[in-house]
């Protein structure tokens, strides 16, 4: 669905977009994670056709989105960091605005209207004057007006910042609602945690690269690799010190009481295999368990922040 | 032709507000207030036995001039804030993401201010009408000077438009606006104003006062793109006291060609709408996001 190579972007002298690489599947809920500056808002501006790039190629679909910029319009849905709204108009009113730029209108408009109102959770505010709405109903005005021209990528720049809990937990249902209809959707935060369980893939930005991009799961298996094991062993302690020291992906040990802590480098088979080892040579080992640190803690230690894991 | 969806969202908008029946209200109680005044001063004022009609003309030529005056004044008010106020209100981004092309969106804003004026001098009729009749003004003049009243608000709406785009704020863009129609209003006249002085000097002190006086009228065509003084050189030619063109091809030692000269409110016109176009053009070309900057000669890595 979208498929970016070596976007790059400078302010000034500031490179802001650094070559950056990204492919995301039709019908994937991507979370786009990095710290605040990391140009995720860059990036999506420029898949909106709001911002040149200086270099690289976007394909959304088959369209060349740099320079097909009508054909780009019509495929995207975007819904910036922001929301801009005319506060003397009616929330239907809004609506049908958008609509006509589209081309549709009267009662065709009304029908559409009402009916994304509805999936958004917002049908009985239709008339309402936007200014009286609340700030999680107007996000969710400008969700429902992003999607009049049916897009087929919805881009949404951290729509959830601002927004109390409640509110982000029905945000959150809408966007799942809206990708079980088919739609590809891209949605930013610099809180990982927040997108983690809603998105099938993660990428994480970070200095207008990016760093990674998989599923929820693999990207934390892959970060978490260079977290220590800790094995706890009652018996034979002597004995698995050795059979550490042997073993080529063992990189340190430490003993503490009854614990052996190892750097280890291994994938989760070799993790396997020298647990099945241990056990082999008739070590008893009551739990062998590779250290998680939290979400947050990965995500911060992979963007810069190293010293909170230790 | 389907209609311009910024056009129609701008009305429902501006029909909200009081400000707008406030200006319709304020505006004509000046038109009255200005032509009572003058016909004060026409009938009564004069002792005379006879009733001095070619004063009557003078207040045509007065209260036209105030007509254009004040929406001189409205006209960038209007029209300045609009693209600089969507900007302000964040919403010109989202406008510019959808299938709008930045040239819908200013003539969508353009037409939205000048369907106002149109609003503001349809309203101020009755006493136009009343007025110009009592001041002998045909009905074809009566037109004549409406018409022009429509491309003066066309012209000084598309600067409006045009700094709106390139000025971020709204009111350093109604700064910008009052600026731009200074320059043509203005300018142009100081223009021809030196181009005569420096010829008369040049006649004087290089030619030594001797031979043919240099023929400097093509100075004149500057005036073309000016609303203001088109405006008094219809006036002049309705109520016949004097020609303005001829003054000024004296002053400058020439004549214009005389397709110009007997047809100077069309080409005007022409002129003005022409400068309009180039405004609504630039207006848009400052919208569009992905416009290429020149200044930027940094290559890419
Ligand atoms: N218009 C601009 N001019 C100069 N620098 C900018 C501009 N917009 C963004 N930046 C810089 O580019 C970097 C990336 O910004 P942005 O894409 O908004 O980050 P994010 O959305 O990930 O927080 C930031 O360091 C920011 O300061
Ligand atoms: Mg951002």
């Amino acid at each position: 669905m979208i498929e970016i190579k070596k976007l790059y972007k400078h302010y000034g002298d500031f490179v802001a977009l650094n070559n950056l690489d990204l492919s995301i599947g039709k019908g994937e809920l991507f979370g786009f994670v990095g710290p605040n500056g990391a140009g995720k808002t860059t990036t999506m501006r420029i898949l909106s056709g709001l911002l040149k790039a200086d270099g690289g190629e976007v394909y959304i679909g088959e369209v060349n989105a740099l320079e097909d910029n009508q054909a780009l319009k019509k495929k995207i849905g975007y819904m910036p960091d922001f929301f801009g709204v005319y506060d003397n108009l009616k929330a239907i009113e809004y609506m049908e605005f958008y609509a006509s730029i589209y081309g549709i209108t009267g009662k065709k408009a009304r029908k559409l209207c009402m009916e994304l109102m509805e999936l958004v959770n917002l049908s009985d505010k239709a008339e309402f004057y936007v200014d009286s709405l609340s700030r999680g109903m107007k996000q969710r005005l400008c969700l429902a007006r992003s999607l009049v021209h049916n897009p087929d990528l919805l881009i949404l720049d951290e729509p959830a910042s601002g927004l109390d809990p409640r509110a982000r937990f029905e945000m959150k249902g809408i966007l799942k609602n809206l990708n079980d209809m088919g739609k590809t959707i891209i949605i930013s935060s610099h809180i990982l945690s927040e997108l983690a369980e809603m998105c099938t893939t993660i990428g994480i930005i970070e200095k207008g690269s990016m760093i990674t991009k998989g599923t929820v799961d693999e990207i934390m298996s892959r970060l978490v690799s260079s977290n220590p094991i800790k094995v706890q062993i009652i018996e034979n302690k002597e004995e698995a010190v050795k059979i550490f020291k042997e073993e080529p992906l063992v990189k340190n040990i430490s003993i503490d009481g009854d614990y052996i802590s190892l750097g280890f480098t291994g994938e989760q088979d070799d993790e396997a295999e020298l647990l099945a080892k241990l056990i082999r040579n008739n070590i008893k080992v009551v739990s062998f368990v590779r250290e998680s640190g939290n979400l947050e803690e990965v995500f911060m230690m992979i963007t810069g922040n190293k010293e909170v894991l230790n | 032709m389907k209609i311009n969806p910024v056009y129609a969202k701008e009305l429902k908008l501006r029909s909200r507000t009081s400000k707008f029946a406030f200006t319709i209200i304020i505006y004509n109680a000046i038109l009255i207030f200005i032509a009572l005044l003058g016909f004060e001063s026409v009938f009564n004022v004069n002792w005379n036995s006879y009733i001095d009609y070619s004063a009557a003309s003078r207040i045509y030529f007065i209260i036209a001039s105030i007509e254009m005056v004040m929406l001189a004044f409205m006209i960038p008010a209007f029209t300045a804030g609009s693209i600089a106020g969507e900007r302000e209100k964040q919403t010109l981004e989202i406008l510019l993401t959808t299938t709008l092309k930045p040239e819908q969106i200013i003539v969508g804003k353009l037409m939205s201010s000048i369907s106002m004026v149109l609003l503001l001098v349809v309203s101020s009729l009755p006493v136009i009408s009343i007025i110009f009749t009592i001041g002998g003004v045909s009905a074809s003049d009566l037109l004549r000077f409406i018409l022009l009243t429509f491309v003066f608000a066309l012209y000084v709406g598309s600067m409006g438009m045009f700094a709106s785009s390139v000025v971020k704020k709204t009111v350093q863009a109604t700064v910008f606006t009052y600026g731009l129609g200074m320059i043509v209003c203005f300018v142009t006249a100081i223009v021809v104003f030196l181009t005569n002085l420096i010829s008369n000097i040049y006649y004087y002190n290089v030619m030594s006062g001797t031979g043919p006086w240099p023929d400097v009228t093509g100075v004149l065509y500057i005036l073309l793109i000016n609303p203001a003084f088109t405006t008094i050189n219809m006036i002049f030619d309705q109520y016949g006291a004097y020609s303005a063109m001829d003054m000024l091809q004296n002053g400058l030692n020439g004549k214009l060609p005389n397709f110009i000269v007997e047809h100077w409110y069309w080409c005007s016109i022409a002129a003005q709408l022409l400068c309009t176009f180039c405004f609504v053009k630039l207006a848009a070309h400052f919208l569009n996001p992905l416009r290429v900057k020149k200044s930027k000669k940094r290559g890419k890595k």
